[in-house]
């Protein structure tokens, strides 16, 4: 009776969980196995989990690392402009190293033609570790078998990631060039973000924090060798725009000036290699300036992921070593302006008119 | 004292105690079987029993019997039978 | 490691049991001893390794207290050794669980600036203290044996009691670990503890993790909840908590029956209680057996041989309050927690006077369930302010469409992603009812699961029937359920968008 019982209960049991990860195997929503299959579309939302399966199994030649500001680019923009096959390699709130690995991993598996890779001072000044084991997706990224389990049994994969292939692919629209992308739920205005803004009262005295140096002139070192090391890439690096709400908060608490020299000893690194090209935009008085481009002081609308994408395909807006002293005089003049100037007043004349 | 006089005597202490005089406890009587026999009326029974007897039990006494019979059986011990 | 874990299911158990029983087949009960001590002290240092260290300081101090009894016969030695017992015991407790709490209302009283230590709980060790402290009591009061070192470590890290008990007597487990006919696998007791297991784990990621989604969105939006769903919130966490804690139990029994040892019941259906007292002989009952025996009776029995019946009178009424107090401050540092005891104690005076001599109908079962979901939404609120609100929420009477917004939470259950996706394409609006609905759906099932038989009973009633197919099959079908249910994809949200 109860062997009978043990049997049936073991043998059942086994049979569903066997069910539930060829199921897993076979769709497998994170392409940790493979590439999409019976013409499914490729279903991104879940960046921290599935970028690792993207660079293993996806076809392409060029990569977008970056971290937020990075996520709204259209990868059909930039198949366009620069006649390659671009994935996304996105890290939200990312390190360097997170990217250096991501980049890493592409070049064990595919010939890279072109890297984007944007900017970010947070990822350049942080920790020079990896941020992976913030959450629980090593079993993802990592190549040990055993810990897939927490994949092929897993009740989100099989009830939501699974069918939002099927339904993405056969019902709603879904634009595969635009992954990962957040802007279509939130709302880009002056109004709202200078209505959160308060800057401080006084002027601080300027600062410079060692730290955070020499985070980033590591940081330096650390691209360069993977640039260095690869010279049939070329790589296309990019200050994008940051809101006069940001460089008004740096300015007032004495920031600004470290933000500019880490900015110029960064393009007098980079542009000494033959397969680097560097852009500018934040001294662009319209991007930075006009509010009504930004959610919040840092993240910029899509249409601002377009332009810059456009100006970079048509070699705008490049900084050198010869140049990047006067662009970078140039932002300061601008943040200057603008905080002294009383920076809430000019806007709230701005929206009245 | 016999074995059959402490259980005499035990009976009129339970009868009392829980205030029902259609009580007869055996050997094999345990909590469950009389009602109300919860842990404030167990500790009144106990004490009720030590005044009968003129005995005291010990915590280890009081906390390892099971049933009517070893109550008894610890009595019987006590009074140096 | 938590039993509702795959590491656990997958790895850990079927090692643990293989190693076990392969010991015994080839009869090597000692060295199978000593796997089991290996194997749950993996189990508890999974969590932190240096919890180790405490789990290990704690059998060693009080495993010399019963040898220096053992050694010394003295007049004295049983009332030092008790002394002894409890402040060790006590003191480590004290040091791990209470001296943030200590600290901050010494601050708070005396203005003082004492530091701070946020010393992080140990799991587990409000219940392997008070399992020691029951032996060392009983080897005190000449009720207990001295054990061979292998049998005591068995004893206390046997790694299905270790951590949420049930909190076992050495009487009732050690006997069981030297029976050594019991070393021999059964199918019969396999199959008992898979049974029990794989209720339990249903219980709990099933039942009790979905509720906590509905009660935890209830408790960030306290301040926003009107009367029917803070009733309706302390109900489901009501819920939760018999789902989460007995299910939790049920695992260990069934996992101690894979073993073949017999751990005791500690739930048999609380909520059918028609008093105060019943509740507790049948929610924790291990917690109450230990109160009982060594707080509530010492305190009794001496309140009862006073001669002077005022006193006699004013001990039956404090015993419970106190006992209760105690139980309340066990169950977490913080005075929510006291207040929680405070009220199960008062209760408890109130139940035991005697013209309360309620009758088993439906009025005494539904006082006494209303006082238990009143008292869960104590037990549930991190902090004195967060309950005063709360209970201002249940009592003083307010109606807004809150409710609604509290039950779209379950959007993050994934069983709820396709036809919500749906909906919201189709009917936005009628997910204003969908949510709710399953909500009613949710508490229904669980009313249901209550009035029905608990695990022990399905067990007994299932063995008689010779296990029926249908049975199994939904047992097989569930457990898978629950199993890939273990897993999730969690979001990282870096920024506040």
């Amino acid at each position: 009776m109860e062997q009978k019982f043990l049997r049936q209960f073991y043998i059942g049991l086994l049979a569903i969980l066997v069910v539930a990860a060829s199921i897993v195997i076979l769709f497998d929503p994170f392409y940790h196995y493979h590439d999409s299959v019976f013409g499914l579309k490729h279903v991104l939302e879940d960046r921290d989990y599935q970028v690792a399966g993207t660079i293993d199994h996806f076809t392409y030649d060029a990569i977008l690392l970056g971290t937020s500001t990075a996520e709204n680019n259209n990868l059909g923009q930039f198949r366009e402009n620069f006649g390659c096959e671009p994935i996304k390699a996105i890290r939200a709130g990312g390190s360097n190293a997170d990217f250096l690995t991501y980049l890493d991993r592409a070049y064990k598996k595919r010939q890279i033609r072109k890297v984007f890779y944007y900017i970010d001072y947070i990822a350049l000044e942080g920790d020079l570790k990896p941020t992976f084991d913030r959450m629980d997706t090593d079993f993802i990224t990592n190549a040990n078998p055993f810990d897939d389990v927490k994949y092929l049994l897993n009740k989100d994969i099989l009830l939501k990631n699974i069918p939002l292939q099927f339904v993405y692919t056969y019902g709603l629209s879904y634009d595969e060039d635009n992954p990962y992308s957040w802007y279509q739920s939130k709302t880009f205005s002056t109004a709202a973000i200078t209505g959160r803004y308060s800057p401080r009262e006084e002027f601080l005295s300027t600062t410079f924090n060692e730290t955070t140096y020499q985070n980033f002139t590591t940081n330096i070192g650390l691209l360069s060798e993977r640039i260095q090391k690869h010279p049939e890439t070329e790589y296309y690096v990019v200050f994008s725009p940051i809101s006069i709400l940001w460089w008004d908060e740096a300015y007032r608490a004495g920031e600004i000036d470290q933000k500019i020299r880490e900015t110029q000893e960064f393009v007098k690194a980079m542009d000494a290699f033959e397969n680097v090209k560097i852009y500018y935009f934040q001294n662009d008085r319209d991007l930075a300036a006009n509010l009504d481009h930004y959610m919040d002081s840092v993240h910029f609308s899509y249409e601002v992921n377009c332009e810059i994408c456009d100006r970079v395909a048509r070699d705008e807006n490049r900084i050198t070593a010869a140049n990047c002293e006067a662009l970078t005089q140039d932002l300061y003049q601008m943040v200057e302006e603008f905080s002294r100037g009383g920076i809430l007043e000019y806007y709230a004349d701005a929206l009245t008119q | 004292m016999s074995r059959e006089e402490v259980f005499g005597k035990i009976n009129e202490v339970f009868r009392d105690t829980f205030d029902d005089e259609s009580i007869t406890v055996s050997d094999a009587t345990v909590a469950s079987d009389i009602d109300g026999w919860n842990s404030l009326a167990h500790v009144g029974l106990l004490v009720n029993v030590e005044e009968c007897f003129g005995i005291r039990f010990s915590m280890g006494e009081a906390s390892t019997m099971k049933n009517v019979g070893e109550m008894v059986d610890v009595i019987l011990k006590k009074l140096g039978n | 490691m938590l039993f509702n874990s795959q590491i656990f299911i997958f790895l850990f158990l079927p090692l643990a049991l293989g190693g076990w029983y392969l010991l015994g087949h080839f009869k090597l009960y000692s060295l199978a001893q000593a796997f089991l001590i290996g194997m749950s002290l993996w189990f508890y240092g999974y969590f932190h390794p240096s919890y180790l260290l405490i789990i290990l300081d704690s059998m060693a101090g009080n495993y010399l207290i019963s040898l220096l009894l053992e050694k010394w016969k003295g007049k004295h030695a049983p009332k030092v050794c008790l002394a002894l017992g409890l402040v060790f015991n006590i003191g480590i407790l004290g040091y791990y669980k209470y001296y943030d709490f200590f600290v901050e209302n010494v601050n708070a009283l005396f203005r003082a600036d004492f530091t701070l230590k946020h010393i992080i709980l140990p799991l587990g060790i409000s219940f392997f203290t008070l399992q020691q402290l029951s032996y060392v009591i009983d080897r005190c009061w000449g009720t207990a044996p001295h054990y061979k070192l292998l049998d005591y470590l068995c004893f206390v890290t046997y790694f299905p009691q270790l951590i949420a008990g049930p909190i076992v007597l050495h009487s009732e487990m050690i006997p069981q670990f030297q029976d050594l006919s019991k070393r021999k696998f059964s199918a019969a007791d396999f199959a008992d503890g898979t049974i029990l297991f794989c209720l339990g784990l249903i219980k709990k990621v099933l039942l009790a993790d979905s509720l906590a989604i509905f009660v935890n969105e209830g408790f960030t939006k306290v301040w926003w909840l009107d009367t029917p769903s803070a009733w309706l919130v302390a109900l489901a966490y009501a819920f939760e908590l018999y789902f989460d804690f007995s299910g939790y139990c049920d695992m260990a029994l069934g996992i101690g029956k894979m073993f073949r040892f017999d751990l005791p019941v500690n739930f048999k259906s609380p909520y059918k209680s028609h008093s105060v007292t019943e509740y507790w002989q049948r929610w924790h009952y291990t917690l109450t057996r230990f109160l009982t025996t060594y707080l509530y009776m010492p305190l009794t029995m001496k309140g009862m041989r006073k001669k002077n019946k005022k006193v006699k009178k004013l001990y039956t009424v404090l015993s419970p309050l106190i006992v209760f107090l105690v139980s309340g401050i066990w169950h977490g540092a913080s005075w929510t927690f006291v207040f929680w005891g405070l009220c199960w104690g008062i209760a408890a005076v109130w139940a035991q006077r005697k013209f309360w001599k309620l009758k088993k109908n439906f009025a005494s079962w539904l006082c006494t369930f209303v006082f238990t979901v009143f008292a869960a939404a104590i037990f549930r609120s991190e902090s004195w302010v967060v309950m005063c609100r709360f209970l201002k929420a249940m009592f003083v009477p307010s109606v807004s469409k809150i409710l609604i917004e509290i039950s779209y939470s379950f959007e993050s259950l994934s069983e709820n992603y396709v036809w919500s996706r749906l909906l919201e394409q189709l009917r936005p609006s009628l997910l204003n009812i969908a949510y709710p609905a399953f909500l009613a759906v949710l508490l229904l099932i669980s009313a249901l699961i209550l009035r029905g038989k608990n695990a022990q009973e399905i067990l007994a009633d299932q063995k008689q029937k010779g296990f029926t197919g249908r049975f199994t099959a939904v047992l097989v079908l569930l457990t898978a359920w629950a199993i890939i249910s273990l897993n999730q994809v969690s979001t990282f949200l870096y920024f506040n968008f």
